[in-house]
């Protein structure tokens, strides 16, 4: 009964014509950068985050919860017009989908995307309503080691499974996590790597940061070049919707896509990529058709982005519930909520309840707002999306430098942004995944106040953290996350030489 | 202009194993402890990054070197590790934003925010979308007033003003 009240109350919240203003604003920019290749919800969070200077919370939230599964669609339309996935979450919906494109079935493709999104991403809000408010309240009972060993959970899930590398991975969170260290001590008031510069007394904000590592060095490496040519007959208003006898064959997956999704979306580090593979995967098993998968099926493109939009959501729940956030869109998204004076942590529900439940309220929202998009605004992103790419790396450069700007109205932070940008190219080039540098700064203040803490709290022992149980089971699990890869590999490769050398 | 897929990550890992180095000994230099009084001091999260930094740059180099000797072994060439990493078409790219965006940090006080970024937005696409100047320097205005409307009346941002008010 309290689930409906919370969430009436959340609804009442949306009465505010501006919630619903920057839900909307949020979904059609999502669903537009999600399309342009490259640009992932990553990019688009962090270039958009000016936006939600002045923002109350409610709004600053819902709008950047829009641009996150808006992108979640928008990656599928250009995967489906031009067998381009906008973002990596929509790789698998290019298997299915291009070759229906190819067949003259593009509107049927994209129309079964829309609403395999939309349904993926309203069941997955369900389990996230029901979900979040239940771990919120079991980790209210964590003290500083508990705290300390989910932050490491967190960074070492992300750093071990995100790029080829793990050292790569690893290199990014440390050096984050140093980043994040410059400025005034927490505890002594010790001036630290500040060097006379007055404006790294308070720090390095991670903005700037995410700004450059995601929007600056996606501009330089210029891969947003392309051109769609549809007929547009097959995206005629009518030809979007499936039939029913459609609509009887993908139901279960989307029904599967979702669970699978949602559950995955949760795990730190997984992701949208990794459940749209798995829900691809799971479909193909047991699809009466599933030798057919990869010809051109509707259900191949409606378990992937049904897993994806929920995928979206899941993530959202460590974010919120244990301030652990486990990608790079959900660590800008933690960051802007923390630049707005709102901890993301197990008291969320309960001392922001107000726009907590407003969030959940408009993830509802924000899914009829997508439907409605698009299906009636898919002529529309198809035209935006031929603007040219030079064109729109100039706007965006402007667009990320006068936020830049704008976050502490000083030329210092455009400069840095620049700085960052450059670090991010040389990044890309070189594999190293910029989302765990971007979770390190992010969590960096409350890693080493937490881990201060907790040593204080124990005389200074170095053993504090692990001789708490909780806190133990989480390490143990963060190593496991962390160099289960390397050993699986080690093991694989001892493997092989054993057989080698018996044959 | 040629650089080696496995040339950048040794580069990486000796880069890493320096700037750890130069973390310890800038911590050092400012006096911030690791324990002060028995606790935990200031030193002590910098200096644990500092050497997990060095860690990871040690790592990086065996990772590239074992691979290498693997590949040496086998006789035959690992095609990641022998990419060409460097691309004109970026790098172009890269010192035309590198040169807009220190011209907009030199500039930007003197002739305004708003001034430097239509007129980047302009030479950005005029340079490196070879599109009309008509073309370009309509972008440019259009995309400055909708930054105008957005950060200044909007967000009351106090950007930088030039001489013509703006």
């Amino acid at each position: 009964m309290a689930l409906f009240l919370n969430l009436a109350h959340g609804f009442s919240i949306l009465a505010d014509p501006r919630v619903i203003l920057y839900s909307l604003l949020g979904v059609v920019a999502g669903v537009i950068i999600g399309a342009l290749p490259g640009l992932g919800p990553s990019v688009g969070i962090a270039v958009l985050l000016p936006m939600c200077y002045g923002l109350n919370a409610t709004c600053a939230l819902c709008m950047l919860c829009g641009i996150y599964y808006g992108s979640m669609y928008g990656g599928s339309i250009t995967a489906i017009l031009i067998n381009t996935p906008g973002d990596s979450a929509a790789v698998m919906t290019t298997l299915d989908g291009y070759p229906l494109a190819r067949k003259g079935e593009a509107g049927k493709a994209l129309g079964m995307s829309c609403f395999a999104s939309v349904l993926g991403g309203t069941v997955a809000v369900v389990l996230f309503m029901v979900l979040a408010p239940v771990i919120s309240s079991y980790a209210l009972s964590f003290g500083s080691s508990e705290y300390f060993a989910l932050m490491v959970l967190g960074l070492t899930s992300i750093a071990g499974m995100t790029g080829k590398s793990p050292a790569k991975g690893f290199l990014a969170v440390f050096l984050g996590l140093f980043v994040s260290g410059i400025g005034i001590d927490l505890v002594y008031g010790t001036q630290k790597f500040v060097f006379g510069n007055v404006h790294l007394y308070s720090g390095i904000d991670f903005v700037p940061v995410a700004m450059g590592l995601f929007g600056i060095a996606e501009i330089i490496c210029d891969k947003t070049d392309h051109s769609i040519h549809v007929d547009k007959e097959s995206l005629k208003f009518k030809r979007l919707f499936p039939t029913w006898q459609e609509w009887k064959i993908c139901m279960p997956h989307i029904g599967r896509g979702t669970v699978l999704g949602f559950l995955v979306g949760m795990l730190p580090g997984a992701g949208a990529t990794i459940a749209s593979f798995l829900s691809y995967g799971m479909a193909k098993n047991v699809s009466k058709r599933g030798d057919q998968f990869g010809s051109g099926v509707l259900e191949g493109v409606a378990a992937p982005e049904s897993a994806n939009n929920a995928a979206s959501m899941g993530a959202m729940v460590p974010m919120l519930t244990l301030g652990v956030p486990g990608s790079g869109a959900t660590a800008i998204m933690m960051g802007a909520l923390m630049m707005l004076g709102i901890t993301p942590g197990p008291s969320f529900f309960t001392k922001s309840a107000d726009v907590a439940w407003g969030l959940v309220a408009s993830m509802y929202l924000g899914n009829v707002i997508l439907a409605v998009l698009g299906i009636c605004g898919l002529s529309l992103f198809v035209k935006v999306l031929n603007v040219k790419g030079t064109t729109l790396n100039a706007l965006i450069f402007a667009f990320i430098l006068i936020g830049a700007y704008a976050l502490e109205n000083s030329m210092f932070t455009v400069g840095l942004t620049l700085f960052f940008g450059f670090l991010g190219y040389l990044f890309k080039k070189l594999n190293v995944p910029a989302a765990p540098m971007v979770l390190g700064i992010v969590l960096g203040y409350l890693t080493e106040s937490n881990l201060r803490q907790a040593l204080i709290i124990d005389d200074g022992n170095l053993l504090a953290v692990v001789t708490h149980p909780i806190s133990f089971v989480i390490l143990i699990v963060a190593v496991l996350l962390a160099f289960g890869t390397p050993i699986k590999n080690w093991m694989r490769g001892l493997r092989k030489k054993r057989s080698a050398t018996s044959i | 202009m040629k650089l080696k897929y496995k040339h950048g990550n040794l580069i990486l890992g000796a880069v890493a194993i320096a700037a750890g180095g130069i973390i310890l000994f800038l911590t050092k230099a400012q006096k911030l402890e690791f324990l002060k009084n028995e606790m935990p001091g200031p030193g002590m999260f910098p200096s644990l990054c500092a050497l997990a930094v060095i860690l990871c740059g040690v790592l990086l180099l065996a990772e590239t070197f074992s691979k290498m000797l693997e590949a040496a072994r086998e006789g035959k060439a690992d095609s990641e590790l022998e990419e060409n990493i460097l691309n004109f078409h970026e790098l172009k790219n890269l010192l035309v934003l590198l040169i807009l965006g220190g011209l907009i940090l030199v500039l930007a006080e003197r002739i305004g925010l708003l001034t430097c970024l239509g007129l980047s937005i302009v030479f950005y696409i005029k340079i490196q979308g070879k599109e009309p100047w008509r073309k370009a320097v309509w972008i440019g205005v259009a995309a400055t007033v909708f930054l105008y409307v957005t950060f200044v009346w909007f967000l009351r941002v106090p950007v930088p003003k030039g001489p013509l008010g703006f």
